[in-house]
């Protein structure tokens, strides 16, 4: 696997819009948009975060408000505080760190283990429990998989390919280039 | 080895923790003054005064689970109602919501429900939800 | 001093707003604007107008730069856009095409 290229926002740094791309990041400043990112996710103790965040790894030692899916993993560490929804296969959630939202482990309903499946039989009771889950994840899961097997353009959560950038591009010749007409 | 199923209403008494045994099946509510510690497979509402420990080949299915401390290394089907922490070890498989004065979930844990811990954002991402 | 790395492989599609050094290595399109300074390295591709300190572009920049202090364009890089700094180096292979303004 190639190693991933590092992006850190740094603490005095404040960001606004979506970031996508194959790279590890570091955020400890300010960042609020949308992440799409093909690499591993730290939110430092410093940092705190207004977007949803899709990535491989997400690890939380600071504030989010947001939901996280991870493809691998997602650790809220101690000081994490989190108001979002968490998804990932593996989900850790140490002492002293902090959710508000719904968290589920697992691929959602592609690869639900079989001791989900059992519960789901035997608890009538948490029946809508069991099927919510599996209806939210019913159209996210494939989407999920195809993102995480694109190596090349980046794509949202949801399999969609990146849409017109919120912030009109500068194209060449117009606004960014006031070049003098010869 | 055989099955014990008791019905409706079942209490347990206080004093040293209550172990309910790897083959015991229970239907019915538990209340319990003490700690209780699960090892066999329950149906029906747990309410301890105590802590309550489910134990990794235990199967907890219902409403409500109540208690001090919580700490699952089972299956648990129920929301977890603690005063104290709320611990998922990693064996632990659980469908619920929690609530405690600390939730943890373990590296391997299975879970699906809402966690609702009690906290505040940082004003620069504005008020939770 | 810390400073922001924006680092190879990533698209930021928005607004950079950092109180500290900002190191361009991916891509930005739409902002920029650094209280400190600015370098665009080679490979990196900035679609937006830049505002900042001491800038050090080899890269491509499109956009209007404004210094408060110099502009030093490298040798490679590529800039279409007005150049607003008190000092500008333009380096031998700089590409360059736009206004300069050292009236600051």
């Amino acid at each position: 696997m190639a190693t991933n290229t590092n992006t850190i926002i740094g603490r005095d740094t404040r960001v606004r819009g979506r970031l996508a791309g194959r790279t590890d990041l570091e955020v400890q400043g300010h960042l609020e948009g949308e992440l799409a990112i093909e690499g591993d996710v730290r939110v430092d103790s410093t940092g705190t975060v207004a977007a949803d965040i899709h990535a491989r790894r997400i690890v939380v030692r600071g504030a989010v408000k947001g939901n996280l899916t991870g493809d691998e993993s997602i650790v809220l560490e101690d000081g994490a505080r989190v108001v979002g929804d968490l998804r990932a296969p593996r989900v850790t959630i140490a002492v002293g760190g902090l959710v508000r939202g719904y968290v589920e482990t697992g691929l959602g309903g592609a690869r639900s283990s079989a001791p989900h499946k059992s519960a789901a039989h035997h608890a009538p009771a948490k029946a809508h429990v069991a099927h919510t889950p599996a209806k939210t994840h019913a159209a996210p899961a494939p989407a999920k998989k195809e993102a995480a097997k694109k190596d090349a353009k980046i794509t949202l959560a949801g399999g969609k390919t990146a849409p017109k950038p919120v912030v009109p591009v500068l194209k060449k010749g117009t606004k960014g280039a006031l070049t003098k007409r010869r | 080895m055989g099955a014990l199923m008791a019905q409706a209403k079942r209490s347990i008494s206080h004093g040293g923790p209550a172990v309910l045994g790897a083959s015991v099946r229970i239907r019915g509510r538990i209340t319990g003054e003490g700690d209780v510690s699960i090892l066999g497979t329950v149906e029906g509402d747990v309410v301890v005064r105590g802590d309550l420990t489910v134990g990794e080949h235990a199967k907890v299915d219902s409403e409500t689970l109540e208690a001090q401390a919580v700490t699952i290394a089972g299956e648990v089907n129920a929301d977890v109602n603690a005063t104290g922490p709320v611990r998922l070890g990693s064996t632990a498989r659980v469908r619920g919501d929690l609530k405690g004065s600390e939730i943890s979930i373990d590296d391997g844990a299975q879970f699906a429900g809402r966690i609702e811990a009690d906290f505040e954002l940082p004003a620069s991402l504005g008020k939770g939800r | 001093m810390a400073s922001t790395i924006i680092g190879a492989n990533i698209t930021i599609e928005g607004e950079v707003i950092a109180d500290e050094d900002v190191v361009v290595q991916g891509t930005i399109r739409g902002k920029l604007t650094a209280k400190d300074g600015v370098t665009v390295e080679a490979g990196a591709v900035v679609e937006a107008d830049i505002h900042g300190g001491p800038m050090t572009v080899a890269g491509s920049v499109t956009g209007n730069v404004t210094s408060s202090d110099r502009v030093e364009l490298q040798s490679g890089a590529r800039v279409v856009g007005n150049v607003k700094a008190a000092r500008i180096t333009i380096a031998d292979g700089a590409h360059f095409k736009g206004n300069v303004d050292m009236d600051v």
